[in-house]
């Protein structure tokens, strides 16, 4: 990822050794094809309705819409595989470190000592596939999340950081 | 209170007159007992923790340990001051800037400071306090006539009289009153339509703003004094609400020196502390607190370095390519939005979108000149802006969290932006378009031993 262009491009942060589950992709995936498929809906009780009412040209529109349902298709799926290679974790002995993001890029480092508290979320699709999404909060509104984890992970997870805060000025 | 009853009258369809009588009602019954439960707080500090008894019918006792305590607030409002009561508010560290705390609504102003005293010294009330502890040291003021310029030109008070203006305006409309609409019908046949009557009244209506502005100002600053305490700082001001905040030196996260094109004319300046946990209700609603709320340049940077000697004014300019985002950043909308009104909206305001545009030229310029950054004594100091400039010096023990972003441009241009995250309430600061190496460099400044294992060439744990 850091080849010899992006080294003058980008910070000279090296990656973090960890990456979420690959249950995650799937999640994203079902995710993107959720929101694709609620749009192909509303897309044709539109079209049906618009038919029903007036005259509209049918065949363009039924054309136009197929089309965006194969491109939200199409972007769950890749989406999903290149959202997952970009967002990587690491718990080093004196800080949590978090990289996100392949379009927008973000590099997060808290260390153990500001680590207030550790929350654990998951949604429907989550629990479902036996996964959570683990947020580091610190006193600021900056957390660090980390998606598509799973239990097994997150207790260890919990574990570290909680034997790592230890004495640290609270803010 | 008025919109209230306004509120309550259009949603029950009474009389305003009913209502605003039933609310007086209401008050003359709940006096008593809010006299009643003002007699009955006591408090005592022991045991590191603060404990306050109060109330009649219900009497409660809330108990806050002292280390959790990050201000005493003691205020003012009108009505509290025409019979000598202040409000007091002891902001703890848990939970938002909205929430929790301990609030005492009516006390006497002795009984407020002794317990104010009490709780910040960490002493047992009752302990005496020499009189040089109580009275503190004024570090600060600043004369009215300051005050009524840096509002003139600050802007900032403009939205509560706009906005009170507005709330007038509606009310009249609705009374739909027939005088009303006749005086306004002839106010309408007044405006001018040639160009030097339009050019007057902007004039006037500028000046007008601009008066009000002053006014604004004057009130809420007025009698501004930054008196130093043992540990901690207190900022008292107005004119008409006294108010006085108490700010823990040790809380302090960052310094910010504050500034916009008029008051660098005029050689004027505002200094602001953030502070991890200073109660919100007032306008610095996110830990801002004014420690001078104007005053000459030279004067706010000798408080500054004052409060915190490690203060310095030292900045490194950003990398060049930052310019060019600074000025499309500034420029771009206005441009687009001129081509836009050029096709679909009459001319003058295209003209207009196309004048703003240009204005914004030098603008994006004065933006990219402000930026800079350099860590330096201990402080890392960052600024930004040009029409709101702040020169923030933060204290890295402050700094909570860090992120480093980069959208697609800053990776085109070669910039990147590092955010340090302050303590709760008092927001985060940024180094914006700067050099992915300057970047990674300040990170490994600030945390040495954390960030060199994270820095490109470094092994991974676990690899190889």
């Amino acid at each position: 990822m850091t080849g010899d262009a992006a080294a003058q491009t980008e910070p000279r942060l090296r990656p973090p050794a960890e990456s979420l589950d690959p249950r995650v992709k799937r999640l994203w995936a079902l995710h993107g094809l959720i929101a694709t498929g609620v749009v192909a809906v509303l897309g044709i009780v539109a079209i049906v309705v618009w038919s029903l009412a007036g005259d509209p040209p049918a065949a363009a529109l039924a054309a136009g819409l197929a089309g965006l349902v194969a491109l939200g298709v199409a972007a769950s799926l890749v989406g999903a595989r290149i959202a997952y290679r970009f967002l990587r974790f690491e718990v080093t002995p004196l800080g949590l470190y978090v990289q996100r993001g392949w379009i927008t890029r973000s590099w997060t480092i808290v260390p153990h000592t500001r680590i207030q508290a550790v929350e654990t979320t998951s949604g429907p699709l989550e629990r479902a596939l036996g996964l959570a999404t683990v947020e580091v909060r610190t006193a600021s509104a900056a957390a660090a999340r980390i998606p598509g984890l799973d239990e097994g992970r997150i207790a260890r997870l919990r574990e570290d950081l909680a034997a790592m805060a230890g004495e640290g000025e609270a803010t | 209170m008025v919109g209230l009853i306004g509120i309550i009258s259009l949603v029950t369809g009474r009389s305003p007159l009913v209502v605003g009588l039933v609310m007086l009602g209401a008050v003359v019954v709940a006096a008593p007992f809010a006299v009643l439960a003002w007699l009955r707080f006591t408090y005592r500090v022991a045991d590191g923790r603060l404990e306050v008894r109060s109330g009649v019918l219900t009497r409660a006792v809330r108990t806050i340990p002292l280390d959790r305590v990050r201000g005493v607030d003691i205020s003012a409002p009108l009505l509290h001051r025409l019979t000598g009561l202040v409000q007091v508010r002891v902001d703890d560290a848990a939970g938002g800037a909205s929430a929790s705390g301990l609030r005492l609504a009516a006390v006497r102003r002795s009984d407020a400071e002794a317990l104010r005293e009490a709780v910040l010294s960490r002493r047992p009330a009752g302990g005496e306090a020499s009189a040089a502890e109580r009275e503190g040291r004024v570090l600060a003021t600043v004369p009215l006539g300051t005050l009524a310029l840096a509002g003139a030109t600050s802007g900032r008070y403009l939205a509560v009289p706009v906005a009170a203006l507005a709330g007038a305006l509606n009310a009249i409309r609705d009374a739909n009153v027939g005088w009303v609409d006749d005086l306004a019908g002839r106010g309408v046949d007044l405006v001018p339509t040639d160009p030097a009557g339009i050019a007057l009244l902007i004039v006037a209506a500028i000046a007008l703003a601009a008066g009000v502005a002053a006014v604004g100002s004057v009130i809420v600053d007025g009698g501004f004094r930054l008196i130093e305490r043992p540990g901690r700082l207190v900022a008292e001001r107005g004119l008409v609400g006294q108010r006085s905040v108490t700010i823990d030196r040790s809380r302090v996260r960052a310094l910010e020196v504050r500034d916009s094109p008029p008051w660098r004319v005029l050689d004027l300046a505002a200094l602001r502390a953030m502070v991890g946990g200073v109660p919100s209700g007032e306008r610095d609603a996110r830990g801002r607190t004014a420690l001078l709320p104007a005053g000459p340049a030279d004067e706010v940077w000798r408080l500054a370095r004052e409060i915190d000697p490690a203060s310095h004014a030292g900045l490194d300019p950003h990398p060049r390519a930052a310019l060019s985002r600074r000025l499309v950043r500034a420029a771009a909308l206005p441009a687009a939005g001129a081509v836009v009104a050029a096709v679909l909206a009459p001319w003058p305001v295209a003209v207009a979108l196309a004048a703003v545009a240009v204005l914004m030229v030098p603008v994006g310029l004065d933006r990219y000149r402000s930026l800079g950054n350099r860590l330096q004594s201990g402080r890392l100091g960052l600024r930004e802006g040009s029409l709101s400039r702040r020169h923030s010096l933060v204290v890295p023990q402050g700094i909570v969290a860090y992120r480093v972003s980069q959208s697609p441009f800053q990776r085109r241009a070669g910039l990147c932006t590092l955010r340090a995250f302050l303590g709760q309430g008092a927001g985060s600061r940024r180094a914006l378009d700067v050099a992915p190496a300057r970047a990674a460099g300040l990170l490994e400044r600030l945390e040495p031993d954390l960030v060199r294992p994270l820095l490109a060439g470094a092994p991974r744990p676990g690899d190889q």
